[in-house]
């Protein structure tokens, strides 16, 4: 039990400090960017394109870290029911639905990279695998996290803590 | 077409995060219609690949850093030098730092997490009712979206495919007007001279610095407008840039931004934007499936039906995202249907930035509408209130700032004035 707190936690800080990096390579890029075709006069290709793909690994990867953070939207109308119970396995039932979707998008994320994945971007030339494997790592990543949540939800015993950021 | 309301909703009561609901209902209905799964992971990426979104995270991002620089504080500071020692002196000088913060914020949530505990408790302080204090402060952040730069625009303008600079430039006049329409509030709620007069004391000698360092922070917005104005650089570039620029004033100007500080405004922008463009992601699934289910031959009897009164549709679309806004936040809800109605809406003759500037307007009042709205659970907590006192003072902003939908709704000038006039 304690060993999958500690992996979902430590998955979850991966995915959170990876898509703040993300963030910020984006930023470098997009600067990068003006700066070549207002300074050098000789604007880099290739930038558009990664930023593009940037963002699709901050958005996959990051769904673990936001899933454990709790930064996902939504309707909470169970919010004021008091019985402990109700609460701990409407959140594990919850959380199974969303093992469901990762569970959606590694496995059709796997298919769609073995179809796809061999094309090549149009101005970097890099293989679409490098892209569409986002979901498939993102998808693991959101897997383990929510393990990590049902077990916390269903055991509360067991030690784990859900919720503030490092 | 059924299969996937049904499934929505379920999903959606049931208290699954929106993003999910969307992506596995659109899931179910590809299932049930006898589709391949694989459509929802090549939807996903057609919805994620559009350059136009990069600039949220760089909007959400710059306005992060600005608010751990200590941009705030001094913000608030300015605000109440500008507004003087009159009676309910603070209330207004607490909508102006919302216009003023709207400036470099792209959300109203970013606006009552970096003014709320400020404002709400501090005025209690003054003397006013601590509910009174967080309805002004409420009310006064829908402003934060609608004035640019803004969170919402940009994913509005990705999914429904309108230039987000026009959007940019038709919210001003909008946010201005909330922000009147607050302030008279305030007024009226005065008239009988019983609002504590603010007892802000300010040294001379800080005065010029104050000034400086609001101009510094207000440069922000103005150089976002006006550089993709001119057309120097895109609206993700200018995101980028301002990132840079917030990066800047934090850590040389103000000198309060650390870099540890500087990695967890990263890391928490990206947390944010990793949920909103998942949900983007899964309305674009959603998207294909109504695609698919033929909601085209849907509208063209709306159109038949409406045709002769424009703004009477208008008046429906806003009572329509104003009951969603009731139950959840209805921003997805307006990313899912902008597409759908932005066709109905031209068939009209209604213009594209009139009825966008309409619907983000309304589809913002339902983050401040009880029992759900976001906002209100903020402030609630900020100011350790309950819903009912607060809705008990906020009902009559509310009101005030539904009454300003209304005069949109029949003014499109308000709207599309500004854009038209600076982009000919």
């Amino acid at each position: 039990m304690k060993l999958i707190h500690r992996i979902g936690r430590f998955v979850g800080n991966v995915s959170d400090h990876l898509v703040g990096w993300l963030l910020l390579l984006s930023v470098l890029l997009n600067v990068a960017q003006v700066f070549t075709r207002y300074a050098l006069n000789d604007p880099l290709f290739w930038t558009e394109e990664m930023v593009r793909y940037t963002t699709v690994w901050m958005t996959f990867v990051g769904a673990a870290a936001a899933s454990l953070y709790g930064d996902h939207m939504d309707m909470n109308l169970f919010l004021d029911v008091k019985n402990a119970r109700f609460q701990a396995w409407h959140q594990a039932f919850l959380q199974l639905i969303v093992l469901g979707f990762s569970v959606l998008i590694v496995w059709q994320g796997t298919l769609f990279c073995m179809l796809n994945g061999m094309q090549t971007a149009p101005a970097t030339g890099l293989p679409m695998v490098y892209v569409y494997g986002a979901t498939v790592v993102g998808g693991v990543m959101l897997a383990i996290v929510t393990i990590h949540k049902i077990v916390a939800a269903l055991c509360p015993e067991s030690g784990a803590v859900v919720g503030t950021p490092a | 077409m059924i299969a996937i309301a049904i499934a929505l909703t379920v999903l959606l009561v049931a208290g699954l995060p929106v993003a999910y609901s969307f992506a596995l209902a659109g899931s179910f209905a590809l299932w049930y219609g006898g589709e391949q799964q694989l459509n929802v992971i090549s939807r996903m990426f057609s919805g994620l690949d559009t350059f136009v979104l990069m600039a949220a995270p760089f909007y959400i991002f710059a306005g992060e850093l600005m608010n751990r620089g200590g941009i705030s504080e001094r913000l608030i500071h300015l605000a109440q030098i500008m507004v003087g020692r009159i009676r309910g002196g603070t209330a207004y000088a607490a909508i102006l730092a919302s216009v003023m913060f709207s400036g470099i914020s792209g959300t109203a949530v970013a606006d009552i997490a970096a003014l709320g505990n400020i404002f709400i408790n501090g005025m209690a302080k003054e003397g006013y009712s601590k509910s009174f204090a967080a309805a002004v402060t409420v009310a006064a952040s829908v402003i934060g979206p609608i004035i640019p730069p803004s969170v919402i625009m940009v994913l509005y303008a990705a999914v429904a495919n309108i230039s987000v600079l026009d959007l940019f430039i038709g919210g001003i006049v909008p946010g201005l007007l909330l922000g009147v329409a607050c302030s008279l509030v305030v007024f009226w709620r005065g008239r009988r001279g019983d609002m504590p007069i603010s007892t802000i004391v300010v040294k001379k000698a800080e005065v010029p610095r104050l000034v400086r360092d609001g101009l510094l922070v207000l440069s922000l917005p103005g150089f976002i407008v006006l550089g993709t104005m001119s057309g120097a650089f895109t609206p993700t570039e200018a995101g980028g840039i301002a990132v840079v620029y917030a990066a800047f004033l934090g850590t040389f100007v103000f000198k309060s931004l650390t870099f540890p500080g500087f990695m967890k405004a990263a890391r928490s922008s990206a947390r944010l934007t990793a949920g909103l463009f998942l949900l983007i992601a899964a309305v674009e699934v959603v998207n294909y499936v109504l695609i698919l289910a033929g909601v085209g031959e849907g509208t063209a009897v709306i159109v038949s039906f409406f045709k002769e009164y424009p703004n009477t549709f208008l008046l429906v679309c806003v009572v329509a995202f104003l009951v969603i806004g009731l139950a959840l936040d209805a921003g997805p809800a307006l990313l899912l249907l902008a597409p759908v109605l932005l066709p109905i809406t031209r068939s009209m003759g209604i213009d594209d930035i009139h009825f966008s500037m309409v619907m983000i307007v309304s589809v913002t009042l339902g983050l401040i509408s009880p029992p759900v709205g976001i906002c209100l659970f903020v402030a609630c907590k900020i100011g350790n209130i309950t819903m009912r006192m607060l809705w008990s003072e906020l009902a009559l902003f509310f009101y005030a700032e539904i009454a300003v939908i209304v005069v949109m709704v029949y003014f499109p000038v308000l709207s599309n004035g500004l854009p038209r006039l600076l982009r000919g």
